[in-house]
C-alpha cells in the first residue's frame, strides 16, 4: 500500500509490529489470566480486570509508532 | 444528568411501639436505603426482630423445602395472589402440603440412592456372570491364592516363569482382560508383584456364595421394580408441581418480604423505649416520606434530614459551610463541627403539640422536622443550654437519655464528616441504558461527574467507527431489536443505538456495506473490484455536486485505500476524547485540591499536546508559527512539565509517554476496522468471484448455493466478531483512556427497603 520504501524498511516494520505484539501479548496473558481468576470470585471486578489487562498494550503501541515511522506514514 | 441524584441523609426516630407500623411504610415505599447500625454502646442497642420472626422463618423454610422439592425455584409465575389471600391459605394448607411431599421426596431420595446402589452391584458382578463360575469357588482356600480383577496386557509369560501350577479364567472387558488366577498361596507375593506390573486392579467377588448369574437376574429385577416406582413418584411429583408451583412460588415471596420486614430492626439502633433508623433518600422524596410516616403514626415519629450537596467533603475534617443547601432556615439547629458533640435540637413549638403532649405519657414522641447545618459559626447554644430546654420539657422526649445518645450515634457513626451516599445515576431515558457501562467498571462517587452522557455519545460513535460498514449496522440493529425480549435486554439499546450509529458512519464516512464499496472503485484502484454498483447494475454515485465542486458523500474515505488519513482522523478524536476527559478530571479535582492545583494537573495535559502536536508540524515543516513553531513547541512542553509538577506532582511527569501511547491508541478505531474489512473482502472475493458469479454464468447453480452459503457463514462470523472486538474495544477506550483522566469510582449502589413485588400484590 505504502509504495516505494526499502524492503529493509518493510521488513524493520514488520519486525517492530510482531515482537512488540508478542511481548504484549505474554504480558497480557499473565494479567488477563488473573484477571479472570479475580473475576469468577467476584464479577464486579470485570471493568478493573480489563483496564489492568489492556496496560501493557502501551508495548504495542510503541511498535506501531515505529513501523508507522519505518514505512513513511510519519 | 451529569451528576447523580441528589440525596439526603435522615433519621427516623420513634417509640418502640411504632417500629412495625414505620417498617411497614418504609417497606411500601421502597424510598429508603437503610443504613445498618454497627457500632452498638451502653444504652443504644442493636434492635431485636420483631415477635413473629421466628414463625415467619419457619414457614420459610418449609415453602423454600417446598420449592426445592418441585424444583420450581426459579420458575416464573403468571398469577398474582392476594396478601390476604396467600396468608390464609398458608396457614391452612402448608403443613399438609409439606407432609404429603416431604414423604414422597424422601421415598424418591431412597429409591434413587437405591437404584444407583444395585446398579453399581449389577456392574460389580457383571464379569463374574461371564466367567460363569459359583461365588463358593473364590473363597475359602489354605493354600490356594485367588486374584479376581483387570488387568492389562499380557503378564502370562512372566507368570509361567513363577510357577506352571496354576488356574486362569479370562475375559475381555471394556478396560482389559478380566481375569480369575488360582496360584499356590506361597507364590503370592512374586505373582502379586508380577500382576501389578500389568495394572491389575482387584475387584472382589461380591457375594459369598450364589451362581453369579441367578444373583444379577434378580438384581435387575430389583431395580426394575425400583424404577417402576420411582416412575410413579416422579409424576406424582410432577402434578403437584402443576398444582402447586404458582402458590409456592407466591407464598415464597410474600414470606420473604414479610422477613425482610420482621428482621428489619437488625439493622436499627434500639434503647429501652426507642429506636433509631438512618439512612439515605433522594432529596426530592423526602416530603413523601415524611407526610406518609406522619400520617401513619399520626405525627409521633421524628425526622431529621440534612441535603448532602455535591461540593460538600465527604469523610473530611473540613465542614465548610453549607448553607445554600438548606430549605427552611427557620429551623435552625447545629452539629457540633467535629461531629463528636451533641445534636442541638431546638425545639419547635407548635401549639397542637403541645396539647398532644400533655395528655401523653413519657414514651410518646414529638416530631419535628430538623434541617441540621453544618456550620463554622459559633454555636448560639451551649450544650447545657440545651439539655436544660430539654429537661423543663421532659414529656416532650422520649427521655432525655435516650433521645441524645440516640442522636448522637446516629449523627457519629463514622467519628467525622459525612459517609457518602449511595447514588442513583440520573439520567434521560435513551441515556439510561448506557449507565450499564458505568456499573460494569463501579458506580461514580457522590461528588463525581456521571459520564454517563459522554459515553452514549462516544461509546456507539468508535463502535461505529471500527465496523464502519451499512450492511452490519442494519444487522446489529436488528439483533439489538430481537434482544430486547432476552435475559440481554438490558443491552439492547446499547447495540441498537451502537448499529445506528455504525449504519450512518458506513453509508456516509465509508460508503460501503458487507465489506464492498457502493460507488464504482475501478478508477481509483486501477482494475476491478467488487462493488455494489458493479454487483447491481447500477451506478450508485460517491460525490454529489453542489457549485460545481464534488464533494465525496457516500464515501468520503476509502477505507483500504485512505488508511493515512483516517489514521489521522483517529488520532484527532483520540485527543478530543481525551481533552474532554481532562476538563471533567479538572471539575472533579477542583474541590479536593484546589483550582489552581487541579487547574495545572489536569489542564497542563492539555497545554503539552499543544506543544507535542507543534513539535510533530516541525518535523513535516508544517510553519504554523512561522520560524518560532519549533521554540513554541519547546516552550509550551516546558510550561507544560512545570504545571503538571506543580498539579500532580513530580512522579506524574514520568507519565508523560503514556499520554501519547493514550492518543496512539485510538488508531485502534481504524485497525479494527481494517481487520473486519479485510476479512469481508475475502469472503466476498471467494462467494462472488469464484462461486455466484461464474456459477450465473455457466448455469451452475450448485456453486451460487456454496457462494451463497459462504457468503452467510462468512458474514454471521464477522458481525459476531464485530460486536465483540468492537465492543470491547470501545469500551476500553472509555476505561483506560477516557475514564484514566477524572473517574475514581467506588461508590454504593442505592438499594432502598423495599421489594418489587411480581407475584402477589398487598
Amino acid at each position: 500500500m505504502v509504495e516505494g520504501i526499502g524492503e529493509m524498511a518493510a521488513i524493520g516494520a514488520g519486525i517492530a509490529i510482531g515482537l512488540t505484539g508478542i511481548a504484549s501479548a505474554i504480558a497480557e496473558k499473565e494479567i488477563g489470566s488473573a484477571a479472570i481468576g479475580a473475576m469468577a470470585e467476584n464479577e464486579k471486578l470485570f471493568g478493573k480486570g480489563l483496564i489492568l489487562t489492556v496496560i501493557p498494550e502501551t508495548i504495542v503501541i510503541f511498535g506501531l509508532v515505529v513501523a508507522l515511522k519505518l514505512t513513511g506514514v510519519f | 444528568m451529569l451528576r447523580p441524584v441528589e440525596m439526603s441523609k435522615i433519621v427516623i426516630a420513634g417509640c418502640r411501639d411504632y417500629t412495625r407500623p414505620v417498617i411497614e411504610t418504609l417497606h411500601d415505599l421502597n424510598l429508603m436505603h437503610i443504613e445498618d447500625f454497627t457500632n452498638p454502646e451502653d444504652e443504644v442497642r442493636l434492635g431485636t426482630p420483631l415477635e413473629n420472626a421466628n414463625l415467619i422463618s419457619e414457614k420459610l423454610l418449609k415453602v423454600r423445602s417446598i420449592e426445592k422439592i418441585l424444583e420450581c425455584e426459579n420458575v416464573p409465575s403468571k398469577k398474582r395472589y392476594k396478601v390476604k389471600e396467600l396468608a390464609s391459605r398458608l396457614e391452612s394448607e402448608i403443613g399438609q402440603i409439606e407432609k404429603r411431599l416431604k414423604e414422597q421426596a424422601e421415598r424418591r431420595a431412597f429409591l434413587e440412592s437405591k437404584i444407583k446402589e444395585l446398579k453399581l452391584k449389577l456392574e460389580n458382578i457383571g464379569p463374574f456372570v461371564k466367567l460363569g463360575l459359583p461365588f463358593e469357588i473364590y473363597e475359602g482356600y489354605e493354600t490356594i491364592r485367588v486374584y479376581t480383577g483387570v488387568v492389562k496386557g499380557d503378564f502370562e509369560t512372566g507368570l509361567q516363569k513363577i510357577t506352571t501350577t496354576y488356574e486362569l479364567m479370562k475375559q475381555q472387558v471394556e478396560n482389559g482382560t478380566f481375569i480369575a488366577l488360582f496360584v499356590p498361596a506361597e507364590k503370592g507375593e512374586e505373582v502379586t508383584k508380577i500382576l501389578s506390573e500389568f495394572g491389575f486392579v482387584e475387584t472382589h467377588a461380591p457375594e459369598k456364595k450364589g451362581e453369579p448369574g441367578q444373583i444379577a437376574e434378580g438384581l435387575a429385577h430389583q431395580i426394575s421394580e425400583y424404577s417402576k416406582e420411582l416412575e410413579y413418584i416422579k409424576n406424582e411429583l410432577t402434578k403437584a408441581k402443576e398444582e402447586y408451583a404458582d402458590f409456592i412460588v407466591g407464598c415464597e415471596e410474600y414470606l420473604s418480604i414479610e422477613i425482610q420486614k420482621a428482621e428489619a430492626p437488625l439493622r436499627f439502633a434500639t434503647t429501652d423505649n426507642a429506636f433509631v433508623i438512618e439512612g439515605w433518600i433522594p432529596s426530592g422524596e423526602y416530603q413523601r416520606l415524611k407526610k406518609t410516616l406522619e400520617d401513619i403514626t399520626s405525627g409521633r415519629v421524628y425526622i431529621e434530614k440534612k441535603r448532602i450537596s455535591y461540593d460538600d467533603e465527604l469523610h473530611n475534617k473540613e465542614h465548610k459551610s453549607n448553607n445554600k443547601s438548606n430549605e427552611d432556615k427557620s429551623h435552625e439547629h447545629k452539629l457540633n463541627e467535629d461531629g463528636k458533640g451533641a445534636v442541638h435540637i431546638q425545639l419547635h413549638e407548635n401549639a397542637k403539640e403541645k396539647d398532644i403532649e400533655k395528655g401523653e405519657s413519657k414514651d410518646k414522641v414529638n416530631v419535628e422536622e430538623v434541617d441540621l447545618s453544618i456550620s463554622n459559626k459559633t454555636h448560639e447554644d451551649s450544650p447545657e443550654k440545651i439539655n436544660q430546654k430539654i429537661n423543663q420539657n421532659p414529656s416532650k422526649m422520649i427521655s432525655k437519655t435516650d433521645k441524645t445518645s440516640v442522636t448522637n450515634k446516629a449523627s457519629n457513626k463514622k467519628g467525622e464528616g459525612t459517609e457518602e451516599p449511595p447514588i442513583i445515576l440520573d439520567n434521560p431515558k435513551p441515556v439510561k441504558p448506557f449507565e450499564a457501562i458505568i456499573n460494569l467498571l463501579s458506580p461514580p462517587q457522590y461528588t463525581e461527574i456521571d459520564p454517563t452522557l459522554f459515553i452514549f455519545v462516544t461509546f456507539p460513535l468508535f463502535f461505529g467507527i471500527m465496523i464502519g460498514d451499512a450492511g452490519y449496522g442494519l444487522v446489529l440493529v436488528i439483533i439489538g431489536i430481537i434482544m430486547r425480549k432476552t435475559k440481554f435486554g438490558y443491552l439492547a439499546p446499547v447495540l441498537t443505538v451502537a448499529g445506528i450509529y455504525t449504519t450512518i458512519i458506513g453509508i456516509f464516512m465509508f460508503g460501503e456495506a458487507f465489506g464492498m464499496p457502493f460507488y464504482n472503485t475501478a478508477e481509483e484502484l486501477g482494475h476491478e473490484e467488487l462493488n455494489w454498483s458493479m454487483l447491481l447494475g447500477v451506478d450508485i454515485p460517491r460525490s454529489i455536486t453542489i457549485n460545481g465542486n464534488e464533494y465525496n458523500v457516500f464515501g468520503i474515505f476509502n477505507k483500504m485505500l485512505n488508511v493515512q488519513s483516517t489514521l489521522a482522523l483517529s488520532i484527532i478524536i483520540g485527543i478530543i476524547h481525551i481533552d474532554i476527559g481532562l476538563v471533567l478530571g479538572f471539575i472533579n479535582e477542583r474541590k479536593h485540591h484546589g483550582t489552581l492545583k487541579a487547574f495545572c494537573g489536569k489542564i497542563g495535559w492539555i497545554v503539552f499536546e499543544v506543544g507535542f502536536l507543534l513539535g510533530l508540524a516541525t518535523m513535516f515543516n508544517i510553519s504554523i508559527l512561522g520560524e518560532n513553531t519549533c521554540m513554541g513547541s519547546l516552550a509550551f512542553i516546558l510550561l507544560s512539565i512545570g504545571m503538571i509538577g506543580y498539579g500532580e506532582g513530580g512522579t506524574a511527569i514520568i507519565e508523560i509517554p503514556g499520554l501519547i501511547s493514550n492518543i496512539l491508541s485510538y488508531t485502534r478505531l481504524v485497525a479494527v476496522g481494517l481487520s473486519k474489512a479485510g476479512m469481508a473482502i475475502a469472503f466476498n472475493k471467494i462467494a462472488f468471484e469464484m462461486n455466484i458469479l461464474p456459477g450465473l454464468e455457466n448455469g451452475d447453480y450448485g456453486a451460487v448455493g456454496v457462494g451463497i452459503l459462504i457468503l452467510i457463514v462468512g458474514h454471521t462470523m464477522i458481525v459476531l466478531l464485530g460486536i465483540i472486538a468492537s465492543g470491547l474495544h470501545s469500551l476500553r477506550l472509555q476505561y483506560v483512556e477516557f475514564f484514566g483522566k477524572f473517574y475514581k469510582g467506588g461508590g454504593k449502589n442505592f438499594n432502598p427497603f423495599g421489594y418489587a413485588r411480581k407475584y402477589t400484590e398487598v
